[in-house]
C-alpha cells in the first residue's frame, strides 16, 4: 500500500506506524464520451474465446495476483454490491428535502443526528452514520463553494429557502458538520489506529472545510433568534428544546476553537461546561421530538465514493448517546487539567490514571490529550522537552546534581569539565527524549495497543540504558566521581564500591516499570488463562522486587550525596527541597513496588493452593508443552538482558513452591496480604504532593482504594481456603469449595484478579 | 455499466476489473423530474462512482466493449484469442440515450 505517510503524527511518533488505511488511489474518472476513443463490441468474441478455456484455467494480466482478487466486490451480490437493486426497488430515495417540516420533526431529526454523531465518535464510519441523512447529504453534495450554497435547498430564491424550520435545521447541520471536520482533522493529526479506534474516511465529502467557522456560528445565532421570534406560534417548550440544541452546536465550535490554545484550563473549560449544562435539558426534552426515519437511508451509501460493500446504519439508542456525550463533556473538562504542570511525575500519573478509566475516554479526547502534550514539540504549550526530562531526572535520580546544573551551558571553555558535562547531557537527552515521551503517547492509545506498544518499547529502553551507561561512564570521569559502598534497607551493603550510574539507572527504572505494566495490562485485558495466573503474578512479584531493589540503590546514592553536601555546608533550602522531593518519590516507588509484590505473592500462593486442591485445573493441551507455552508467553521479555528472564525450570520451581505444604503457603499468603493491606492503607492516606498526583489525585485515590478492596477480598479468599485445608479431612478438600475466577471487569481493580472462594453448602 | 482495466477472466467469462467506475442512467424518476422542469427534451449525464476492484459474474454480463484509440486502430485480427491479450480496457462509451442497457455487468 502506498500511503505510509497517511497517519504519521506531526509530533513525536511511536516506533511503528499505525495500520495503513487503503485509501483508494483511484485514477481520475474517464471521459466517457470522447472523439478519440471508440468502443468496439467484443461480447461474442470474448465469450466464445473464454469458453475455449478449461474450467479453472485463467487468462490474466501478468502483474495481477489472485491474492489481490480476494478484495474484489462481486457485482450483483447484494451483500457486496451496494448498487444492486432488489426487484421493484428504486435507485434513488424518493425523499423530498423540500417537504415542509414541523418543529417537532426538526427536533426528531436533530436527535437522531446526535445519535449518529456519537456512533461516529465511537468508531463507526460516516457512511454508516451521519452521511445516511438526506439533509446532510444534500448540503454536502454537490460540494458547496460558500456559505450561501451550503443548504439542502440550493435555490435561494425559492419559497422553501425562506422556511423557518429549514433555516433552523440547516443551521444545526452546518454546526454539526463543521465541528465534525475539526474533530476529524484533530484525530488524523495525532496517533491513533484506523478502524480500531476511528474511521477518518470522509468519502470525498468536504465537511465544510472551506466555510468559515465564525460565519457558521453567526448562522446558528440567527437561527436561535429566529426560534425565539417564533414563540407565539410554536410552543415554548419546543422552542426551548430547539434553542438548546443550537446552543450545543455553537458551544462545541467554541470549545474546539479554544482547544487549539494551550493556556489555562479555567478559561478553556467554559464552553465544555456550557455543553455539559445544556445537555441535561436536551435529554429531558427529547420526548417532544417526532422521529423522521425516512430522512435516513442506506441508499445514500451508493453515491459515496466507496469500495465498501453495503453496511447497515449504526443506531445508538438515545440513552446510550446521552451517557456517551455526558462522559465526553466530563472528560474534556478533566483533560484540560493536564495543562497545569507541576512536575513530570504528576504529569505521568495524570496520563496513566486518565487513560485507565473505564470506559476509556473517546478517541477525540485522547487525541486532544496528545495535542496538549506534544504539539509543536512544546510540552503543554510552554515547556521544552529538556525542562520535563531534567525535571524527571532530578526527581528520580539526580537531585541537586552537577549533571543538571543549568550553569554548565554557559561555560564555553572546551576542556572545562562543565562544558563536557553539558555536552554529554545533551547527547543523553537526544537519545532518551523520544523513548521517554513515547511512554506518554503510548498510554494515549486504546488499552490493547498500549500493551503491544510497551512490548516493543522495552527493547528500545534496553538500548537506551546501555547508551546511557556509556554516557554515565564518561561523566564519571568529568565529575571525578568516586565509587562508594551504598547501603540500603532491603539488602546488605555491597562490599564492592560502585559508581552511581544515574542516567542508566533512570532508564532501567523506566524499563522495569514498563515491564510491570505489560504484565498488569495482561491481567486487565484478560490475556492470561486462569491456570497461568499464579505464574504471571510470580513474575510480577519478581519484577516489583527488582524495581524496589533498584530504587533502594538509587536512594543509597542520593542519601550519600545529601550527606556529603550537608557535611560541606552546601545545602541551601532550595537544594534541600529538591532532595526532599526526590526522597519522596523514591519512598513512594519503593512502597508501590512493595505492595505490588506482596499482593502478587499472596495471589500466587492462593492460586497454587487452589491448583493443588484441583479447584482450578488447566484445560487439556495435548499439542503443546508447558515449557513451549512459557517461551511464547514470555516472549516480549526474553530479549531483555537485565533483568534476565528466569529459565522455565526456575520459573516453575519458584511458582509451584513444591517444598512447602499448602497450609504453609496459605499462611505465607495471609502474611503477604497483611503487608499489602498496610501498604495500601498508607498510600491511600498520602497527600497528592507525596504521591505526585497533583491534578489527578481523586482518580488515583479511587484506584488505590480499589486495590485495597482487592487485598481484603484476597484475604477472605485465603482464609476460606485455609479453613478447609486446616480441617484437613484428607479427602477431596477442594470439592468443598466453589471457586470462581472473575473477569477483569468484575474485579474491584482490573489488575488484581482475586478468585471468589466460598464453601459449598 | 462498469468501466475498468481488464485483469482476469475464466471459462465462464467472470471478469475482474481494476479501478472500476460504475455508470448508471439516472433513475426514471429523476429523468421525469428533469424533463418536467425543462419542459421538453433534456440531456443528462450518467451518474458515476468509483468502486475499485470488482468481479462481474459472467452470467450477469450483457455486453462487453473494448476501448481503442482511434489513432491506433488496426484492422481486426482473425483470432479472438490474440485480441483478448491486446486489450487494455473493457468498457462502453454510450452517453445520452437510455434504453438497451449497454452494460458490462449489473442489470437493473
Amino acid at each position: 500500500m502506498s500511503h505510509h505517510d497517511f497517519h504519521v503524527s506531526k509530533g513525536l511518533s511511536i516506533n511503528h506506524s499505525s495500520h495503513d488505511y487503503a485509501a483508494p488511489d483511484e485514477p481520475p474518472p474517464p471521459m466517457i464520451s470522447s472523439e478519440g476513443v471508440v468502443a468496439i463490441d467484443i461480447t461474442r468474441k470474448f465469450v466464445e474465446a473464454a469458453k475455449t478455456l478449461e474450467p479453472g484455467e485463467l487468462v490474466k494480466d501478468g502483474y495481477f495476483t489472485l491474492f489481490e482478487s480476494v478484495g474484489a466486490l462481486e457485482i450483483m451480490d447484494p451483500k457486496m454490491d451496494s448498487g444492486c437493486l432488489a426487484p421493484g426497488e428504486s435507485l434513488d430515495d424518493d425523499y423530498d428535502v423540500a417537504r415542509p417540516l414541523l418543529p417537532s420533526e426538526v427536533m426528531g431529526i436533530i436527535d437522531q443526528l446526535l445519535c449518529l454523531e456519537m456512533a461516529w465518535h465511537l468508531g463507526y464510519p460516516l457512511s454508516q452514520t451521519l452521511l445516511t441523512n438526506v439533509y446532510i447529504e444534500a448540503i454536502l453534495n454537490p460540494a458547496p463553494g460558500n456559505l450561501q450554497e451550503a443548504h439542502f435547498i440550493r435555490d435561494p430564491e425559492s419559497e422553501a429557502a425562506q422556511d423557518s424550520m429549514f433555516t433552523v435545521l440547516r443551521a444545526y447541520c452546518l454546526g454539526l458538520l463543521k465541528s465534525c471536520w475539526y474533530v476529524n482533522e484533530r484525530i488524523k493529526f495525532e496517533h491513533y489506529y484506523e478502524e480500531e479506534d476511528f474511521v477518518t474516511n470522509t468519502y470525498h465529502r468536504s465537511l465544510l472545510d472551506n466555510i468559515d467557522r465564525d460565519e457558521i456560528r453567526d448562522e446558528i445565532m440567527s437561527a436561535r433568534r429566529l426560534v425565539h421570534s417564533l414563540r407565539p406560534k410554536i410552543m415554548d417548550d419546543v422552542a426551548d428544546a430547539l434553542s438548546f440544541r443550537l446552543e450545543l452546536r455553537a458551544a462545541f465550535l467554541r470549545a474546539i476553537e479554544l482547544s487549539e490554545l494551550r493556556s489555562s484550563p479555567e478559561s478553556l473549560s467554559l464552553p465544555w461546561s456550557q455543553m455539559k449544562a445544556v445537555w441535561e435539558p436536551i435529554n429531558k426534552s427529547r420526548h417532544l421530538g417526532t422521529p423522521v426515519p425516512e430522512a435516513f437511508s442506506t441508499k445514500l451509501q451508493r453515491r459515496l465514493a466507496s469500495t465498501m460493500p453495503p453496511r447497515p446504519i449504526v443506531q445508538l439508542s438515545f440513552e446510550e448517546t446521552y451517557e456517551h456525550f455526558k462522559k465526553l463533556f466530563v472528560d474534556a473538562i478533566d483533560v484540560l487539567k493536564v495543562l497545569n504542570y507541576v512536575d513530570s511525575q504528576s504529569l505521568l500519573n495524570f496520563v496513566l490514571t486518565f487513560q485507565a478509566q473505564k470506559p476509556q475516554p473517546l478517541v477525540y479526547i485522547r487525541t486532544l490529550l496528545q495535542n496538549f502534550l506534544f504539539k509543536d514539540m512544546v510540552i503543554l504549550g510552554h515547556l521544552s522537552i529538556r525542562h520535563v526530562i531534567d525535571d524527571d531526572l532530578s526527581i528520580v535520580v539526580l537531585p541537586c546534581s552537577r549533571h543538571l546544573d543549568p550553569a554548565n551551558d554557559d561555560v564555553e571553555v572546551p576542556h572545562d569539565a562543565r562544558f563536557a558535562i553539558a555536552h554529554q547531557m545533551e547527547l543523553f537527552r537526544q537519545r532518551a527524549a523520544q523513548s521517554y515521551l513515547d511512554i506518554f503517547r503510548a498510554f494515549c492509545q486504546n488499552r490493547c495497543r498500549v500493551r503491544r506498544t510497551l512490548c516493543h518499547s522495552i527493547q528500545d529502553w534496553e538500548t537506551v540504558q546501555l547508551d546511557a551507561e556509556e554516557i554515565d561512564q564518561l561523566l564519571q570521569v568529568q565529575l571525578d566521581e568516586q565509587p562508594i559502598c551504598y547501603s540500603t534497607t532491603l539488602s546488605p551493603p555491597d562490599p564492592n564500591p560502585t559508581y552511581s550510574l544515574p542516567l542508566s539507572s533512570w532508564a532501567y527504572l523506566y524499563k522495569l516499570r514498563l515491564m510491570e505494566w505489560i504484565v498488569q495490562l495482561g491481567f486487565e485485558l484478560e490475556t492470561y488463562q486462569p491456570d497461568e495466573l499464579p505464574g504471571m503474578y510470580w513474575y510480577l512479584s519478581f519484577l516489583a522486587k527488582t524495581r524496589a531493589q533498584h530504587a533502594e540503590r538509587i536512594k543509597g546514592f542520593a542519601s550519600y550525596r545529601y550527606n556529603e553536601l550537608r557535611f560541606h555546608g552546601a545545602l541551601t533550602p532550595a537544594l534541600e527541597a529538591q532532595f526532599n522531593r526526590s526522597a519522596s518519590y523514591l519512598r513512594l516507588t519503593i512502597l508501590d513496588a512493595a505492595v505490588t509484590w506482596e499482593l502478587s505473592d499472596a495471589l500466587t500462593r492462593l492460586y497454587v493452593a487452589l491448583a493443588r486442591l484441583r479447584c482450578i485445573t488447566p484445560p487439556p493441551r495435548p499439542y503443546s508443552s508447558d515449557e513451549l507455552r512459557y517461551d511464547i508467553r514470555m516472549k516480549p521479555f526474553s530479549l531483555i538482558q537485565l533483568p534476565e528472564l528466569p529459565s522455565y525450570e526456575a520459573f516453575r520451581r519458584e511458582t509451584e513452591q513444591a517444598d512447602k505444604s499448602t497450609a504453609e503457603l496459605l499462611d505465607a499468603a495471609q502474611r503477604s496480604v497483611g503487608g499489602a493491606r498496610r501498604g495500601y492503607e498508607r498510600l491511600s492516606k498520602m497527600t497528592e504532593k507525596e504521591v505526585f498526583t497533583v491534578g489527578a489525585h481523586e482518580r488515583w485515590v479511587k484506584g488505590t482504594k480499589s486495590c485495597l478492596r482487592s487485598v481484603i477480598a484476597a484475604s477472605i479468599a485465603i482464609a476460606t481456603v485455609g479453613k478447609i485445608v486446616g480441617e484437613g479431612d484428607g479427602g477431596d478438600a477442594g470439592g468443598r469449595l466453589v471457586v470462581e475466577v472473575p473477569r477483569a471487569e468484575a474485579c474491584y481493580h482490573d489488575w488484581w484478579i482475586v478468585p471468589k472462594v466460598t464453601e459449598r453448602k | 455499466m462498469f468501466w475498468g482495466a481488464f485483469k482476469c477472466t475464466d471459462s465462464e467469462s467472470n471478469i475482474i476489473l481494476k479501478h472500476t467506475y460504475e455508470y448508471r442512467h439516472p433513475s426514471l424518476q429523476r429523468q421525469a423530474e428533469e424533463i418536467a422542469a425543462a419542459g421538453g427534451t433534456v440531456k443528462m449525464d450518467m451518474t458515476s462512482r468509483y468502486l475499485g476492484l470488482v468481479v462481474v459474474p459472467g452470467r450477469h454480463i450483457v455486453k462487453i466493449e473494448a476501448e481503442e484509440f482511434v489513432s491506433q486502430m488496426r484492422k481486426p485480427l482473425p483470432s479472438a484469442g490474440a485480441r483478448l491479450g491486446a486489450l487494455a480496457g473493457v468498457a462502453a462509451t454510450s452517453s445520452t440515450t437510455s434504453e438497451g442497457s449497454s452494460v458490462v455487468g449489473g442489470v437493473v
